[in-house]
C-alpha cells in the first residue's frame, strides 16, 4: 500500500491506499455531539470522549481503494441487479459528471473487536463513544478519498462517453460528492457490482448474504465530479419518508471540518 | 436512606460506590428485591427520566447503567436464592445477515436498567435461534433489530419461526432499527416497534402490565 498522492494531494492510484489515520480522527466535540450530548460535557464524559478517541487512534488502520471509471462503465455498476428505486436523485446526476470514481474505504477491523470487549466487560459508555468516533472517522475517510478527487487536479478524471457537460455555457464550480449504495433510491444489492469491479478484498473488505460489508466501519460508493448545482436534490421522492439520514440538505454544501478545504 | 443514596450515586455512574451501598444495605438485612426496584431501578427510571427531558445524555444513562450492572452483581446471587422479581425475560438479537448492534445493545441495557431480564444471542442471528430460544428462557418478549432493509424480512421469518413453535400471541414480538417503522412492525404481526431505546422500555413496560 502507498500514499497515491501527487505533489498537490491529489490522487494518482488504483492500487490499495493508507489513509493516515490523524486526518480523520472527528474531534471530541463532534464526538459528543454526535451522541446528543448538547452544551459542556461533565469531566467524567468528556474524559471518555478523548479516550475513545486515543483507542479510534491506535486501532484504526484506514485504507481505500479507489478507481475511476467511464459513464458506460458506472451505468453498469449503478444499474445493479436492477432493483433502484425509479426515478433517483444520483441518475439525475451523474450523466453530468466531469468525473467518476468507485471506491471503498475501511477502519478494518481492530475497532469492532474493542468495542465488543468494552461492551462484555460493561464499558457501555466507552464503548459507544468508540462505536460513534469509529463510524464518524469511517465517514471521513470517504471525504478524505472524495477531497482529494477535488478539481482541478482530477488524476481520476474518466471521460464521460456521450456525456453532456456544460457544453457552451459559462464555467460552473466543479465538485466532487460521494453517493453509496443504501442511499437515495441506489438498492444496497448495488454493492455486489461494485465489488465486483473494485475488488475491496484488496483492503480486507467482505461482502455477506445481504450486501453488508465486513468491518462493519466501512463505506463504499461512487464520487461524482460534477457541477455543484447538478449535486442539489429536493427530498421529494417516495423513498425520502423513510430516510433517517437527509444529508441531501447538507452534503452538497459542506464537508467535516479539515477534510478537503482546497475544493470547497 | 440508604436506597435513595444508592439511587443517587446510581445517576452520578459511580461504579465503586452502588455495590459498595448495596453491599452495606444487604448487610443491614434489607430484602435484595427492594434495594433492587428502590435503590438501583428508581435510579435507573430518574435517569431515564432526566434523559427524555434532555437534562443527560447517552453518555451518562450508560456510565449510570454500568453502575447498576455492579450493584446487580452483588444482588444476584441473594435474589437468585429468592427467585428474581417477575418482569419477563427478553430475548434480543440482530437478526442473520445483519451485524449492526449498537442498537440492539442500547435496547438490552435499558430494559436491564428497567429491571427486565435480558438474553442477548449477539447479532447475524438466524430466526430458528430466537425461536428456540424464546422456547427454552420462557421468554414474555422478543426484540429484533435490523438496520438494513435488506435484513429487514427476516424479522417476518422470525415471527414465523415463533407461530410454527406454537409461541405465536405467547410471545411478544418487539421490532426496531433503522428503517424499521410502525407499519412495517404491524405488516409482519409484530407487537411492538419502538424508535429508540428509552420507548422501547416504556412501551414494553405497558404491554407487560397488558
Ligand atoms: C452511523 C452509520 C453508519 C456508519 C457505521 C454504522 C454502524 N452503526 O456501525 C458507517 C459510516 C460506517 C456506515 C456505513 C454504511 N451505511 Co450506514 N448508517 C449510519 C447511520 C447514520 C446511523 C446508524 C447508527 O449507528 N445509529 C446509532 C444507533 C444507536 O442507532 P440504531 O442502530 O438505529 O438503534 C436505535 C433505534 O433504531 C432503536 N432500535 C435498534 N434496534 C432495536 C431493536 C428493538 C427491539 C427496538 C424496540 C428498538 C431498536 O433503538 C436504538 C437505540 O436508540 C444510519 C442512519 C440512521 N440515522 O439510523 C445509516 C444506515 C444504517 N446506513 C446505511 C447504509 C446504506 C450504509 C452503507 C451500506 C453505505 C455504503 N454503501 O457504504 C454502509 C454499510 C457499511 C457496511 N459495513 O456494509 C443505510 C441502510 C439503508 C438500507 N437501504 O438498508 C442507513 C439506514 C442510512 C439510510 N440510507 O437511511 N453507516
Ligand atoms: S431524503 Fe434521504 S433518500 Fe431522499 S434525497 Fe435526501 S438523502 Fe436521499
Amino acid at each position: 500500500m502507498n500514499d497515491g498522492l501527487d505533489q498537490e494531494g491529489a490522487l494518482r492510484t488504483t492500487a490499495p491506499l493508507k489513509i493516515p489515520v490523524r486526518d480523520i480522527l472527528p474531534d471530541a466535540a463532534s464526538v459528543l455531539r454526535a451522541q446528543g450530548v448538547s452544551g459542556p460535557a461533565r469531566k467524567k464524559v468528556a474524559d471518555l470522549g478523548r479516550q475513545a478517541l486515543a483507542l479510534l487512534e491506535s486501532l484504526a488502520s484506514p485504507a481505500a481503494v479507489v478507481e475511476g471509471v467511464s459513464l458506460d462503465e458506472f451505468m453498469e455498476v449503478f444499474r445493479g441487479e436492477g432493483l433502484n428505486e425509479s426515478p433517483n436523485p444520483i441518475e439525475k446526476i451523474f450523466p453530468f459528471a466531469s468525473g467518476l470514481a468507485l471506491f471503498a474505504v475501511t477502519l478494518g477491523d481492530k475497532v469492532r473487536g474493542k468495542i465488543d470487549a468494552l461492551f462484555t466487560t460493561d464499558d457501555f459508555a466507552l464503548g459507544c463513544l468508540l462505536d460513534t468516533a469509529a463510524s464518524l472517522a469511517a465517514d471521513r475517510a470517504a471525504a478524505w478519498l472524495e477531497a482529494r478527487c477535488s478539481a482541478p487536479s482530477q488524476r481520476l478524471r474518466a471521460r464521460p462517453k456521450g456525456g453532456a457537460l456544460s457544453g457552451g455555457r459559462a464555467p460552473q464550480e466543479i465538485r466532487p460528492l460521494r453517493y453509496s449504495p443504501g442511499y437515495c433510491g441506489w438498492h444496497l444489492s448495488g454493492q455486489k457490482k461494485l465489488f465486483a469491479r473494485l475488488k475491496p478484498e484488496r483492503i480486507g473488505l467482505r461482502l455477506n448474504e445481504s450486501w453488508l460489508m465486513s468491518p462493519l466501519k466501512s463505506v463504499s460508493g461512487v464520487i461524482v465530479t460534477a457541477p455543484a448545482s447538478r449535486h442539489a436534490v429536493e427530498p421529494s421522492y417516495g423513498f425520502c419518508a423513510s430516510c433517517r439520514n437527509r444529508t441531501c440538505k447538507t452534503r452538497s454544501g459542506t464537508r467535516p471540518e479539515g477534510l478537503g478545504k482546497e475544493a470547497a | 436512606m440508604i436506597y435513595d443514596d444508592i439511587a443517587r450515586r446510581l445517576q452520578e455512574g459511580d461504579e465503586d460506590q452502588v455495590p459498595r451501598l448495596v453491599s452495606q444495605a444487604l448487610a443491614h438485612g434489607l430484602a435484595p428485591e427492594e434495594v433492587l426496584e428502590k435503590g438501583l431501578i428508581a435510579g435507573m427510571n430518574a435517569v431515564g427520566v432526566k434523559f427524555r427531558e434532555r437534562e443527560v445524555f447517552l453518555p451518562d444513562v450508560l456510565l449510570a447503567a454500568k453502575a447498576m450492572h455492579a450493584g446487580i452483581s452483588v444482588l444476584k446471587p441473594k435474589l437468585a436464592q429468592e427467585g428474581l422479581p417477575a418482569r419477563g425475560k427478553v430475548v434480543i438479537g440482530t437478526v442473520q445477515g445483519d451485524l449492526h448492534d449498537i442498537g440492539k445493545n442500547l435496547v438490552a441495557i435499558m430494559l436491564k436498567g428497567a429491571g427486565f431480564e435480558v438474553v442477548d444471542l449477539g447479532k447475524d442471528v438466524p430466526p430458528e435461534r430466537f425461536a428456540e430460544a424464546a422456547e427454552k428462557e420462557g421468554a414474555a418478549f422478543v426484540g429484533l433489530s435490523a438496520l438494513l432493509t435488506t435484513t429487514m424480512p427476516v424479522m417476518a421469518k422470525v415471527v414465523e419461526a415463533l407461530r410454527s413453535r406454537g409461541l405465536g400471541g405467547k410471545v411478544k414480538v418487539m421490532v426496531g432499527g433503522a428503517p424499521v417503522t410502525q407499519d412495517y412492525a404491524r405488516e409482519i404481526g409484530a407487537d411492538l416497534y419502538a424508535f429508540d431505546a428509552a420507548s422501547a422500555v416504556e412501551r414494553a413496560q405497558a404491554l407487560a402490565r397488558g
